[in-house]
């Protein structure tokens, strides 16, 4: 039962001190793809410390089980030592329980979870498979062009996957922004970037009070937008990508009420085009450190629970 | 944009269907169109024509032995349903898409296309 306590107490450890550090570490987008993935690691460790502890909870007392009477016994020595007062057994029964419970929470949230990522792929690969029937081909140009008076570009993933420009957009748009827009695209797609976001919506739906999901699909959002601009602009050069952010701005009115957190991206990633922020080591370092951290936490925390099991003489499990 | 398979022959039937001058197209009508350019079997486009009716791209009616078909929805309609889509998918909806900009209100991209534009003529200073 050991282990899976320390799983649990790991994973709270990073759902208290996860958010806020891992902002402050990532917020200005100096080295995005550390970034996003130092986000990634940190919430796929909690997941995995969740299902390491159910797993080792079953095994605990399937352990139990394996010896017929053994649990019967017990809840016989527990209404005994009640009796008597003496409470051993009755925390080992009150743990299975919370163990039971732990499991089926984490039951639920897999169904739910699963749930939601299948409508996202459903209506994702639905829109992406209309826009191949609806959107024209044109020569020469890598994107299905939407007929439609916003300005406007995107991807969706689903089969093909496809990269959408607007007819409005193509008329704003000269060559070199043009060609660096849908590069940004295309890296979005090569990068797996929609099925990183979706996974990362899909955990921030699932379990809306965790701010390490909520927060965590934002700034991967954020940071994946940093990385496509960057493989964008090594490719076409930064003045492009800008006149594209700026092209495509606002460009036409949009019956949409002021998403603060929207504009707020845009200038973001404008700003790191613009002056090109120097690599900053000592963030990298620390981004490095806490993906080291993070990758090896569970299987850290699981080994202090079976040393110090094995010190003491408790059960191993 | 390369497409494969069935979804390509859809997405080639509609785009002739939608271009076509009559209002309704039977399977030999496109049959006769698309044999000319590839090989193709008769029971494809059938099949094909088939499929986009039960997935409701196209209405169809008996006439004689044969079916008419016609576009439920006009491109132009798809296309507006699309972006409709598109725009009101923010963070929280089931359509996961990455737009190269958000959309966001048009006061605030007034301030914001002025700071990039600042940016920019800043850039093109420094040379880069």
């Amino acid at each position: 039962m050991s282990v899976a306590a320390c799983l649990l107490l790991y994973s709270l450890v990073v759902l208290i001190a996860g958010p806020a550090s891992l902002s402050r570490l990532t917020d200005a987008g100096h080295n995005p793809r550390l970034g996003a993935a130092a986000w990634i690691t940190a919430i796929a460790s909690v997941v995995v410390s969740w299902v390491g502890a159910v797993a080792f909870a079953i095994a605990d007392f399937a352990h139990h089980w394996d010896h017929p009477g053994t649990v019967l016994a017990m809840c016989l020595a527990t209404l005994r030592g009640l009796a008597a007062g003496t409470a051993g057994t009755a925390i080992q029964i009150g743990l299975w329980s919370l163990a039971g419970l732990g499991s089926m929470a984490v039951a639920v949230s897999a169904g739910r979870l699963l749930r939601t990522l299948g409508r996202m792929r459903s209506q994702t690969h639905g829109h992406a498979r209309a826009v191949h029937l609806v959107g024209r081909r044109v020569r020469g140009l890598d994107a299905l062009v939407l007929e439609a008076a916003e300005p406007a570009a995107y991807c969706v993933a689903g089969r093909p996957h496809a990269v959408v420009i607007t007819t409005a957009a193509l008329d704003t748009l000269g060559e070199p922004e043009l060609a660096a827009i849908l590069a940004h695209e295309q890296a979005h797609l090569d990068g797996h970037h929609p099925q990183i976001v979706a996974v990362a919506r899909g955990l921030a739906a699932t379990f809306p009070n965790l701010r390490l999901m909520t927060e965590g699909a934002h700034h991967i959002a954020r940071l994946l937008e940093m990385c496509a601009d960057d493989r964008a602009a090594a490719e076409h050069g930064r003045g492009p990508i800008l006149g594209g952010l700026l092209a495509l701005t606002g460009a036409a009115p949009v019956a949409v009420v002021a998403l603060g957190a929207a504009g707020v991206a845009v200038l973001a990633r404008a700003e790191r085009l613009a002056f090109a922020p120097r690599a900053n080591l000592s963030r990298a370092a620390a981004m490095t450190a806490v993906i080291t951290i993070t990758a090896g936490g569970p299987l850290a925390s699981a080994l202090v629970a079976v040393s110090g099991a094995l010190c003491g003489s408790t059960s191993l499990l | 944009m390369r497409r494969r398979g069935f979804g390509e022959l859809e997405a080639v039937i509609m785009d002739r269907i939608w271009n076509r001058d009559e209002s309704t197209t039977t399977v030999r009508d496109l049959f006769d169109e698309l044999a000319a350019e590839r090989e193709i079997a008769y029971t494809t486009v059938m099949s094909t024509m088939d499929n986009l009716h039960t997935k409701g791209w196209l209405a169809r009616e008996k006439d004689g032995k044969a079916y008419r078909y016609w576009p439920t929805l006009s491109r132009e309609e798809h296309s507006a349903r699309l972006m409709r889509d598109a725009l009101d998918a923010g963070g929280r909806s089931d359509l996961v898409l990455s737009h190269f900009v958000e959309q966001i209100g048009s006061e605030e991209s007034a301030r914001l296309r002025a700071a990039l534009r600042r940016m920019t003529s800043r850039t093109r200073k420094s040379g880069k």
